[in-house]
């Protein structure tokens, strides 16, 4: 806590330099460091509750990313499939968190699913997403509290 | 400002993020900006049922906009000091309004 | 105390180190002592208890039961954007 008994805001040295501290001309403020994961393989969740995998080309200080090589994952239970994509633009306020894979932890884990046909996998999964969709508007007495712009589907 | 200032000073530290999807992560802060999206290394994802895909990542860049809570630990947190750094910010915000 | 109350935040600067009860987007409310808010209403709450709603689903009849769920939490930020209310303590005296 010692920072902020001198802590001021018109004093504050880091609103004026580039924060990440090791990283020389990384002055993009914002968007944390996502300097350390350009050309690594990420993985977005997306608000809307989509993941979509690539690596990550360029970002810019509002989390706006170009990612090359995408493709869509779906999980169905015990199965997945991936939908490939080419080079998305996602904007940056439609990522909730993105992080680098672990490959050994994602063998591990992809060796206890099956693969499974992409068609059918993508329409069972958009149903299910129209269903959850029709419920929530199904709550009359709900609806002043829920934000659906911000709702995760 | 005041809250960037405050999660600077827990880089390093273990804390629990709750997103609005209901995600929880827990991990160790890396680096946070004045947007106050956060990066956490040595993550865990608390409810995994709901995310099995989130298992397999290393490091998580949350966007800010998504938390709806941080929680922290107690003993991390000087509440005196805390409480005096948000009246002088709010005192300045005031100055600089008028 | 009336006078120094000219802008919303003005209260809330006047709930530091009190109890105060926050509903937030989404069923929830949270009661605990202010401990630092900014100009956003993002929030730090010590000793919070927080109160959400959560709509069950019975499998047999598929009738809807809204359940109250409630948690603890020692010290906890709370992000502005979904803040809907904050009420300061009541002042009885």
């Amino acid at each position: 806590m010692n920072d902020l008994t001198k802590w001021s805001l018109s004093q504050d040295t880091n609103l004026q330099s580039p924060w990440i501290e090791g990283i020389p001309g990384c002055g993009i403020p914002g968007a944390a460091s996502l300097v350390e994961h350009i050309d690594r393989q990420i993985l977005v969740l997306q608000r809307d509750g989509r993941y979509i995998v690539g690596y990550l080309r360029s970002y810019d200080q509002y989390a706006n990313l170009v990612l090359e090589n995408t493709f869509e994952r779906f999980i169905l239970d015990d199965t997945y499939c991936d939908e490939p994509l080419g080079i998305f633009i996602i904007r940056g306020e439609n990522v909730a968190l993105l992080g680098e894979v672990d490959e050994e932890k994602e063998n591990q884990w992809l060796s206890q699913l099956r693969t499974a046909s992409l068609e059918e996998t993508k329409r069972i999964v958009r149903e299910k997403r129209q269903a959850t969709k029709a419920h929530l508007h199904d709550q009359p007495e709900r609806v002043e509290w829920t934000f659906y712009d911000d709702a995760f589907f | 400002m005041l809250f960037f200032s405050f999660f600077k000073t827990f880089i390093g530290k273990t804390v629990t993020v709750e997103l609005k999807n209901d995600v929880i992560i827990r991990g160790k802060v890396h680096s946070v900006d004045q947007y106050l999206n956060i990066k956490l290394e040595d993550i865990e994802i608390l409810n995994i049922e709901s995310c099995p895909q989130l298992m397999t990542l290393k490091n998580s860049f949350i966007r800010g906009s998504v938390i709806r809570y941080i929680q922290v630990y107690a003993i991390d947190v000087d509440c005196e000091m805390l409480q005096e750094a948000a009246r002088r910010e709010y005192k300045e915000l005031k100055k600089v309004a008028k | 105390m009336a006078g120094n109350v000219e802008q919303p935040l003005d209260l809330i600067l006047l709930a530091l180190d009190e109890e105060i009860l926050v509903k937030l987007r989404g069923d929830r409310e949270l009661r605990g002592k202010l401990q630092a808010f900014d100009q956003h209403m993002n929030l730090v709450l010590s000793d919070v208890e927080e109160t959400a709603l959560k709509v069950e689903v019975d499998n047999e009849t598929g009738e809807e039961l809204i359940k109250s769920v409630k948690r603890k939490m020692p010290m906890l930020f709370v992000r502005g954007d979904g803040v809907i209310l904050v009420a300061p303590p009541l002042r009885t005296a």
